[in-house]
């Protein structure tokens, strides 16, 4: 007979909650916020398209060659390119360091939670001896 | 099937949920949390006022730092206790149970609140004397547990169950004390309530799904239901409707989650697009609302948002041509896969996409001329193409493609050509079947560009989740309940009633109505059944509640109703009503209309009268036939005539689509075209057909009758040989198909056969009597006495009846002999109100005394 969720022992279960189930939520919900920060920040996607024009402004070279047209459009075109890129890396970059705070917030939340037994042990002394 | 409840965690938890320290773990973890605020406010009071901070606060710390600790403590015993101990996760789904019960603890798979009622009615069990509970004591223990998704059952159902309780308690009491006690049945609920669970996408069986599977197996509790007018099937829907709610409500709360928040949207991600300063004058982007989370939940449509999302993102050919009726969901479509897009979940061509919807009449109206306008056209169009992230959504496109365009619309078609075959340049067209036919299908150029989707209508099913979707906007905007029943009513009569438009549309338009009437002109709160029967009365002139109450009477009745205006054909008046009977009861579950018959018998027996009388009996009026000459569809062109086409209606299917709730009436069937007998073939069957325009339309809620004279001559030899009903019967349909009048697949597919036998002269004399007294009842309403002798009766008959036209002259010659010589009489003063006239049999000579 398949026992789909058996009895266990309550303290068993809240220690195994403790430190495996709830510690995986915590995981979730971080993963989550770190893919949220990086598709809020597009950074995959100003990392694809980093040296592409800003928004698609270029001008085109026209037929035949003139070197003087060349030049110019060539300039533009390197300016929009140049342009879009310094914006994509100021948002890159924001991005990323924002990437950081949710790494350093959820890790310290997930050693919180782990450490909490202790830390609760450690209140309870202290108050204890405060009021000693 | 094992059923050990004592071995599962799901026990554990509804033990521990009688143990005081999970009972207090909550408000102990508030107070702790209060308290050490007060604390912490103390010692910070204190430091502002610049007080020395001494002993006296050592201890206030301390206090507060105790106080912390234990409500955090109290905090993770709750929180172990509603996250770990309730919800229990099993590894196995509720398939697996389903593909092989016998292998698993069935207890596993109830969720905290089942369990616990479970664990209840075992209790119950126990104190009687049993090891097992029966399906009563687990009713009982249903009814009595205080659970919100029970209480929301019959609350929303508006069924007390009061009665049945007290019942229940008093059976409960019998058990107790009876010597031979019942077996614990309760298992049989199990597998029921599991498939219940699963259907409405559960993983574990709730108090819900035990309901549902007890409306199933449980006599006593179906009876209960059916006095009530209530089904197993609105307490699984009522069930699944709660816990769409409560999942929908713990998934908001649920703020960490990824699609809440991605519900934010991003920035950068348009930096490689192209700027969109002309469209976006002329443009609403659909993401707007999506971010203010204004998506339902799409119900029904998923072929179709599959299909669309598959066209958008091919390489080639991806634009969309969106076809279906006006409300029938298109723009659900387009907004489903949008919203999928945002949320990055569609496909990968798809995804973060740019939907935007072209308002092309305010650009048509905004500028002066068509010059200005090919010119706007032109650049908003470049910048689609040029922006490489749009996906245009145009609605009623059909107005826009047409070569002489209407006021306030403008023929795209040049413009749009060139631009279509750009693989950056995508479009969802949304277009009308009509507009499809007449219009787009005209210029195969341009229709070669899309790929085309069809939407159809939602089921009534679907329906229904659609309206308990929308049931909090109602209810908070007018302040009023929508009971469960009135939602029930609302999908049967506009599907009955309200043809013209499709589902959702219509039953949301019948809501929106029926709840500006409750508000505006009622006090009640309740929206109910009988509310939704007056608006469908008041807007299709169709006594409705009273047709829907007297209906169950008038089919016990139809034989004596009939009776009252036919004439003998008893055999084929009673084969009628029994086969409506059989069908409105549902006894063999079929998808075609109502009822479907075959009238063969010769002329002027009563074929015709009886559908009249069967339409003014069932639909309440004569005027709900729709009738068709079936002599007039003798050739194969004919079929667009009868089915419509794009440049006129359907003589079938337009009167059936607008009016859904009627009686066709076919007359001589026999001489119509193969072709069209064919059509119906699905129509007896499935109970629709597609019209010309390819549109479904519904014979559901239509009697389909339909009358023949093939073998007229053969009954009459049979009646005078004295060959009896059934010989007759059997003889005539073997003519029929042996001389390949009608195809057997085509007769087997009619509910009824039915035969009806020349008239004899009593018949006729009793006919006679029916149309006089006729003429005297108008008589007597403008105050004159006609006398009816026999001798007049039977020379009526003498001069109406042939064989061949049966009682067909009859009307006619009352109306040429004696009509007109009581017209004449009562225009020239002759006979006057209060005076009482006889009708010579001889020569139809008035006598006015």
């Amino acid at each position: 007979m398949i026992e789909v969720c058996p009895r266990r022992n309550i303290l068993i279960a809240f220690i195994d909650w403790h430190f495996h189930g709830a510690p995986k939520g915590i995981i979730r919900a971080w993963r989550a916020f770190l893919f949220f920060n990086l598709r809020y920040f597009s950074v995959g996607e100003l990392l694809k398209t980093l040296f592409s024009p800003w928004h698609k402004m270029t001008d085109s070279y026209g037929r035949g060659f003139d070197p003087q047209r060349f030049v110019t459009v060539f300039l533009g075109n390197m300016i929009s390119r140049v342009m879009g890129a310094l914006v994509r890396v100021v948002f890159i970059v924001i991005g990323l360091v924002f990437e950081f705070f949710i790494l350093i917030i959820g890790l310290a939340v997930l050693l919180f939670w782990i450490l909490l037994p202790v830390w609760l042990v450690l209140g309870l002394f202290a108050g204890a001896g405060l009021l000693m | 099937m094992e059923f050990n409840l004592k071995n599962t965690l799901v026990f554990q938890a509804v033990k521990s949920s009688r143990n005081f320290i999970f009972q207090a773990a909550k408000p102990l973890m508030i107070l702790c949390f209060i308290l050490a605020a007060i604390c912490a406010g103390l010692i910070f009071s204190a430091a502002w006022q610049d007080e020395s901070i001494g002993h006296a606060w050592d201890k206030t710390l301390g206090f507060g730092v105790l106080f912390l600790a234990c409500g955090i403590v109290f905090g993770l015993i709750n929180s172990f206790f509603n996250t770990c101990l309730k919800r229990t996760r099993p590894v196995y789904t509720l398939a697996d149970f389903l593909a092989r019960p016998d292998e698993f603890n069935a207890a596993g798979f109830l969720n905290f609140n089942g369990a616990k009622v479970l664990s209840r009615a075992f209790d119950v069990a126990g104190k009687s004397g049993l090891t097992e509970p029966t399906c009563a004591m687990l009713l009982f223990c249903l009814l009595s547990a205080d659970d919100p998704e029970i209480n929301f059952v019959f609350q929303r159902g508006g069924v007390d169950f009061s009665v049945l309780l007290r019942l229940l308690k008093s059976e409960l009491s019998g058990i107790k004390e009876a010597v031979v006690k019942p077996a614990g049945d309760f298992q049989k609920v199990l597998l029921p309530a599991t498939k219940a669970a699963r259907e409405r996408g559960a993983i574990l069986i709730s108090p819900g799904d035990l309901l549902t599977a007890l409306a199933e197996v449980d006599e006593s509790f179906q009876k209960f239901l059916t006095e009530n007018d209530f089904t197993k099937q609105d307490v699984a829907n009522l069930a699944g409707w709660l816990s769409r709610v409560l999942e929908a409500m713990d998934f908001k709360k649920r703020f960490w989650e990824e699609e809440n928040l991605l519900r934010k949207g991003s920035v950068g991600r348009e930096f490689a697009s192209g700027y969109t300063i002309m469209l976006d004058r002329y443009a609403r982007d659909i993401r707007k609302a999506i971010k203010k989370g204004g998506q339902q939940e799409v119900i029904g449509h998923r072929k179709e948002i599959e299909q669309t999302e598959r066209i958008l993102e091919r390489q080639e050919l991806n634009n969309v041509l969106l076809v279906g009726e006006p409300n029938v969901g298109r723009r659900s479509v387009v907004r489903a896969v949008a919203w999928k897009a945002f949320f990055g979940k569609s496909v990968g061509a798809v995804n973060y996409k740019r939907f935007l919807e072209f308002d092309l009449t305010a650009l048509v109206a905004g500028l002066g001329n068509q010059e200005q306008v090919e010119q706007a056209l032109e650049a908003c169009f470049a910048e689609v193409a040029k922006a490489g992230n749009i996906i245009l959504v145009v609605n009623d496109f059909e107005n826009f493609v047409q070569e002489q365009a209407k006021p306030g619309a403008i023929n795209i078609t040049g413009i749009l050509t060139r631009y279509l075959s750009f693989s950056s340049f995508q479009m969802v067209a949304v277009a009308s079947y009509e507009g499809l036919h007449r219009i787009i299908e005209k210029n195969p150029a341009l229709l070669n560009l899309y790929d085309k989707v069809e939407v159809a209508e939602i089921s009534p099913q679907e329906t229904l989740v659609f309206l308990e979707n929308i049931v909090p906007f109602f209810e908070n905007k007018h302040k009023r309940v929508i009971g469960y029943k009135a939602l029930r009513e609302i999908i049967k009569l506009s599907g009955r009633y309200l043809g013209q438009l499709p589902f959702p549309d219509k039953a949301v338009r019948l809501l929106d109505e029926a709840m500006v009437f409750l508000s505006s002109y009622t006090k009640d709160k309740v929206l109910l059944p009988s509310h939704v029967q007056k608006i469908v009365s008041e807007k299709t002139q169709i006594p409705v509640g009273e047709a829907e109450k007297g209906e169950k009477q008038k089919l016990l009745n139809l034989e004596e109703l009939m009776h009252q205006r036919l004439i003998n054909q008893e055999e084929a008046v009673r084969e009628v009503a029994s086969a409506l009977r059989r069908a409105r009861a549902e006894v063999n579950v079929k998808a075609g209309p109502i009822g479907s018959f075959l009238f063969l018998g010769p002329t002027g027996v009563g074929k015709t009268e009886t559908a009249k009388a069967l339409a003014a009996i069932y639909f309440g009026s004569e005027s709900r036939i729709v009738r068709l000459d079936m002599s007039e569809f003798q050739n194969v062109e004919d079929v667009k005539r009868f089915i419509g086409s794009e440049t006129e209606p359907g003589l079938l299917t337009t009167p059936v689509k607008d009016s859904p709730f009627s009686l066709v009436l076919l007359d001589e069937l026999e001489k119509a075209h193969p072709n069209i007998l064919n059509l119906f073939l699905q129509v007896l069957d499935e109970g629709w057909i597609t019209d010309g325009l390819g549109r479904k339309v519904n014979f559901k809620n239509t009697i389909i009758i339909a009358t023949s004279n093939a073998g007229a001559e053969m009954i009459r030899q049979m009646v005078q040989e004295g060959k009896s009903e059934l010989e007759l019967k059997k003889d005539l349909q073997d003519f029929v198909l042996k001389e390949g009048i009608f195809r057997p697949e085509f007769v087997n597919r009619f509910d009824g056969v039915v035969v009806f036998r020349p008239l004899s002269r009593q018949n006729l004399l009793d006919i006679a009597q029916l149309q006089l007294a006729k003429l005297s009842r108008s008589l007597a309403d403008k105050g004159i006495k006609m006398e009816i002798t026999r001798e007049l009766k039977e020379k009526i008959v003498e001069l109406s009846y042939s064989p061949q036209f049966g009682a067909r002259e009859m009307k006619r010659v009352i109306q040429d002999n004696l009509e007109d010589a009581l017209a004449k009489a009562m225009l020239s003063g002759e006979l006057k109100r209060g005076g009482k006239v006889s009708v010579s049999p001889v020569d139809f000579r008035l006598v006015i005394s």
